[in-house]
């Protein structure tokens, strides 16, 4: 036996408290009759020789009451809609697909179109007669099941009450193919057979609630199904929408940054909308926009001084129009990373002065160790090891067991093997560069002398980025999460004089230059100003130190995601459900809290404060356009929209069920009071 | 609830006259006995145990000084020169005393049950007044009792028995007493009726109780402190047909007619069954403990012959003859 639930829990309450309250009713008689004896002196000895006030001697002797209760008990029993298993044919399929894609959240139709979707789809299911089968499916740019296919309607019903409305974009494809599942099963085929199909087909229609604003599905095969579009919303309507935002240094000037808006319009009048810029939620400039209907207009909003323009940036459109999600855009610049270097060298006067610049302080933290250190096992480990160091430049000495960090090894190379260097020999002379690297732009490395050097051949998957007569003499290559950099040739080099410069290199411009450039690079130093964005719901992919044992990443809403730290550093993160900034933060603290004494990090000072941060945002002139489409195309075959009213039907069982009990309290009452 | 949707069970009070003329012409012709010779204050027609004036001699003694002259036997005195004194058995009066249970639960029945009560003490009365007996009327409200003497005063000791009982229905409690009402006028019981009748009486005869028994406070206590004077006791167990047979059925609230207490009951036959057997039970308890304790026993419904009574159960158990 096989029981569907028909009512709410609540209606089920309401319907158990009957029983009870019958019962209550013939235990709290309403009036008992008044009968005058000479004494009650007998009576009471009788009395207590029964008991007669126990529960089971009042009721054995009620047969109306045990009525009542059977008939209550019969109408429980009939709400649990009992039934068998049998071969009768299943009813009408039909799958409810609900759009709930960031258009729907429009408000073209009241309350807004997600809502009216969901009225119009409950509607469907409580129009479903006795055998039919109904599933429910979310769809926005994925499609989420709430519902597999169940003839139970306050199922059904929940579960479109808990679709969630989303500022995602949309995409019916994986809809309909979720769809089609049951409907066109998949055939599979063997060796020298025609294919067979794996299951029995299932038809069933399709309820499209959708406002069509998605791509055409040209290449869906609808097969066994049949596909009833309900459009929802309005085809007039008045949007303006932020498609593009984002902030870039200024080329010319860098200490200024720009911020480039574009702004569409979409409806049939020509508007004027102020565009309010806030940084960190203080307003600091705003604009006045003119968008002919259906066109676009770009702002731009120029930001000097760099002190203030870090931080997020939110474009406002000051605009009451139907959908709000595209009024508000966000940008922000990347919080400012100053990275660890560890230079090891024995008293290198010109290494050490080029690593004392302003430029190079305004990027990274310095210190200067002695080749002695490593020699030191354990020091040396805890240095290297400990995750705080970004970058470590070996100056002709290289350690036992390579740092977990970058590393620019000069005149040396890693202890891994995998790298080698030629012979030493003299002159050399350097031949070509690859400026296109970011360590090696803006060099002119033409007229430097070098007085010997060594060929330098990087492992597989390495990049030569300095050429010589000897062959290539600096090259970059990946380990692991990690990057190394050779250079053949010493800034100095030991001769029978003592120490001596290898290289009038340190004499000229470019050496100051090209080390900046290699700890800018190799420090994981700020690459790129302005945070990444992506749409609602996309995936985005972060490059985090490892150093740290895990993030949380905080979410416009409030909301905290742990993310697991990952060898290689990459991490994809997914929940960007919400329009707005998210921020990430390292969740430990013990790696930062060694001893400070030794410690050469200051991001101990960073710690739990923002690594990274990146915006969500809509820009989709598909989800901004809102207009409804009347009909649609899928699969090649035009699919009209439903117009006026579905069909429905309205039961009034539960309402007449609801009077008969009214009806048995209302007999029990009055049947006490005539007594 | 409220006064006026209580029915009460009671009937007007029968107008009718308490002895008719043809069963007082009955009782005239019987005699009230006692099992015990008892003194008695006055002259009566009773033999005495005491020696005293009467025609019937009893026996001699030595003349001592002082000795009533009249009483010396002069014949013999004649023969042997010796001075006797000639003795007479005294003739007494019989003490009768009949105590009323005039409670609020003796007015149910038809007749009512104090109505019955009356009619059985003006007629053992009215045996007692007719033989010369000194007769006590009583009631268990009542402070003094009535005694009356020779039967001229029949019309007075029925008229103090009519009096009983319109100020017993007179007095009919409210079904919900109140407190001020259970402080100024408290009921007397079966017990507290019987320790004021033992303080006030100091002589012995006979007493004849007519209650229900119904007294919550029980009812043996009181008859002990008869059995302590050594009175001949009888016991008139009246009980009315709604006691004795309740037509009443469904679910009820049943109220003490006495005391206002109330208890919520649903009967059925079963319930009656069980009833009859507790009733049974209390008419076996109060036979058992007078018979034990020597004090005669009559069970009796208020619907029963007056007559029937006095004539055959009274006659049999030795009070009347």
């Amino acid at each position: 036996m096989t029981w569907i639930n028909s009512l709410t829990a609540m209606q089920w309450i309401v319907l158990l408290s009957i029983p009870t309250l019958i019962i209550s009713l013939y235990f709290l008689k309403l009036k008992r009759s008044l009968i005058d004896v000479p004494s009650t002196y007998l009576w009471r000895k009788t009395i207590e020789d029964s008991h007669v006030n126990s529960l089971w001697q009042r009721l054995r002797r009620s047969l109306l009451l045990l009525l009542q209760l059977l008939f209550v008990a019969a109408i429980i029993f009939a709400c649990l809609r009992p039934g068998w298993s049998s071969s009768q044919n299943i009813g009408q399929r039909s799958i409810l697909l609900i759009d709930n894609s960031a258009s729907m959240t429009a408000t073209d139709v009241t309350p807004c179109r997600i809502d009216v979707a969901k009225t119009k789809a409950k509607e469907i299911v409580r129009s479903m007669t006795g055998n039919d089968v109904a599933m429910v499916i979310a769809f926005s740019d994925r499609a989420d099941v709430q519902q597999g296919f169940t003839g139970d309607r306050n199922r059904l019903i929940a579960a479109i009450d808990n679709i969630p409305a989303t500022a995602r974009t949309t995409d019916l494809n994986e809809a309909m193919r979720a769809a089609a599942g049951l409907a066109n099963p998949g055939r599979v085929s063997f060796d020298g057979m025609n294919d067979i199909q794996v299951a029995e087909a299932l038809p069933a229609t399709v309820n499209l609630f959708s406002d069509g604003g998605f791509l055409s599905l040209t290449d869906f095969n609808l097969g066994n199904l049949s596909v009833r579009y309900v459009p929802i919303g309005s085809e007039k309507i008045s949007n303006v929408a932020i498609e593009a935002f984002s902030i870039l240094r200024n080329e010319e000037r860098p200490d200024e940054i720009q911020a480039y808006a574009r702004v569409a319009s979409y409806g049939e009048k020509a508007l004027e909308v102020s565009a309010s810029l806030y940084l960190d939620d203080a307003l600091i400039d705003a604009v006045k926009i003119k968008i002919e209907p259906d066109k676009e207009a770009g702002v731009t909003f120029d930001l000097a001084s760099t002190d203030t323009t870090r931080g997020v940036f939110r474009l406002v459109l000051d605009h009451d129009d139907q959908l709000l999600v595209d009024n508000a855009a966000y940008a922000a610049t990347r919080p400012v990373k100053p990275g660890n270097v560890l230079l090891v060298t024995s008293g290198n006067k010109a290494l050490e002065k080029s690593v004392e610049t302003a430029a190079v302080q305004s990027i990274a933290n310095v210190r200067i160790v002695e080749p002695s250190i490593l020699l030191d096992e354990a020091e040396s480990e805890r240095l290297f090891q400990s995750g705080d160091v970004d970058l470590v430049i070996f100056d002709q000495c290289r350690p036992q067991r390579m740092p977990s960090a970058n590393t620019l090894m000069i005149a040396a190379t890693p202890p891994t093997g995998d790298w080698s260097l030629g012979e030493k020999t003299g002159p050399v002379n350097l031949i070509d560069l690859d400026r296109t690297h970011p360590m090696m732009e803006f060099l002119e490395l033409g007229s430097v002398g070098i007085i010997e050097g060594q060929a330098v051949t990087p492992p597989e998957g390495g990049k030569v980025l300095m050429r010589a007569d000897i062959g290539s003499v600096f090259a970059i290559a990946p380990r692991g999460p990690y990057q190394d950099a050779v250079l053949g040739f010493g800034i100095v080099r030991q001769s029978d004089k003592g120490t001596e410069l290898n290289t009038d290199w340190v004499r000229k411009r470019s050496f100051p230059l090209f080390i900046y450039g290699c700890i800018d690079f190799l420090s994981g130093g700020v690459t790129q100003e302005a945070a990444m964005t992506v749409q609602p719901g996309q995936p985005i992919s972060l490059v985090l130190p490892s150093r740290f044992s895990g993030f949380n990443v905080f979410a416009p809403n409030g909301i905290k995601s742990s993310i697991e730290p990952t060898p290689g550093g990459q991490h994809v993160f997914t929940a960007t459900e919400s329009i707005g900034v998210y921020r990430v933060q390292a969740s430990n603290q013990a790696s930062a809290a060694s001893d400070d004494t030794t410690s050469i990090s200051t991001e101990s000072q960073a710690n739990n404060k923002t690594i990274d941060v990146f915006t969500s945002n809509l820009f989709s002139p598909r989800e901004s356009s809102i207009a409804t489409l009347p009909d649609l195309s899928i699969g090649g075959e035009k699919v009209a929209g439903l117009v006026g009213k579905s069909p429905s039907r309205i039961e009034y069982w539960r309402w007449l069920l609801s009077a008969g009990l009214c009806l048995v309290v209302f007999e029990w009452f009055i049947y006490h009071r005539r007594h | 609830m409220s006064d006026p949707e209580i029915e009460s069970p009671i009937t007007a009070s029968s107008t009718s006259q308490l002895l008719s003329p043809v069963w007082m012409s009955k009782l005239e012709r019987m005699e009230l006995v006692s099992r015990k010779i008892f003194r008695g204050r006055m002259k009566g027609e009773r033999r005495s145990t005491r020696k005293g004036q009467s025609v019937e001699f009893a026996d001699f003694r030595n003349y001592v000084p002082g000795d009533d002259l009249r009483f010396i036997d002069w014949n013999l005195f004649a023969r042997l020169d010796r001075l006797y004194l000639k003795l007479f058995l005294e003739e007494e009066d019989l003490h009768v005393s009949v105590i009323i249970d005039d409670t609020p639960s003796m007015h149910f029945g038809s007749p009512s049950k104090l109505w019955v009560a009356a009619q059985i003490a003006a007629s053992l009365g009215y045996i007692g007044l007719c033989r010369g007996d000194r007769v006590s009327i009583s009631s268990f409200q009542s402070t003094s009792p009535q005694v009356f003497r020779g039967r001229s005063n029949t019309s007075r000791m029925l008229s103090g028995l009519t009096e009983i009982h319109d100020a017993s229905l007179a007095a009919k409690p409210s079904s919900k007493p109140t407190s001020s009402q259970t402080d100024t006028k408290l009921l007397i019981g079966l017990n507290a009726a019987m320790k004021a009748f033992c303080s006030r009486n100091t002589g012995k005869g006979i007493i004849v109780v007519v209650s229900d028994l119904m007294d919550k406070n029980g009812y043996e206590a009181g008859l002990k402190m008869l059995l302590a004077k050594e009175l001949d006791i009888f016991v008139i167990h009246l009980l009315s047909p709604e006691e004795i047979s309740p037509t009443i059925t469904g679910d009820l609230k049943l109220v003490d007619y006495e005391d206002g207490d109330s208890r919520e009951v649903s009967i059925s036959a079963p319930m009656l069954a069980r009833y009859q057997k507790t009733l049974s039970g209390f008419i076996t308890t109060a036979r058992d403990f007078c018979q034990r304790r020597g004090i005669a026993y009559v069970s009796t419904r208020s619907d029963a012959s007056v007559e029937t009574l006095i004539e055959q159960y009274l006659r049999l158990r030795g009070l009347v003859q």
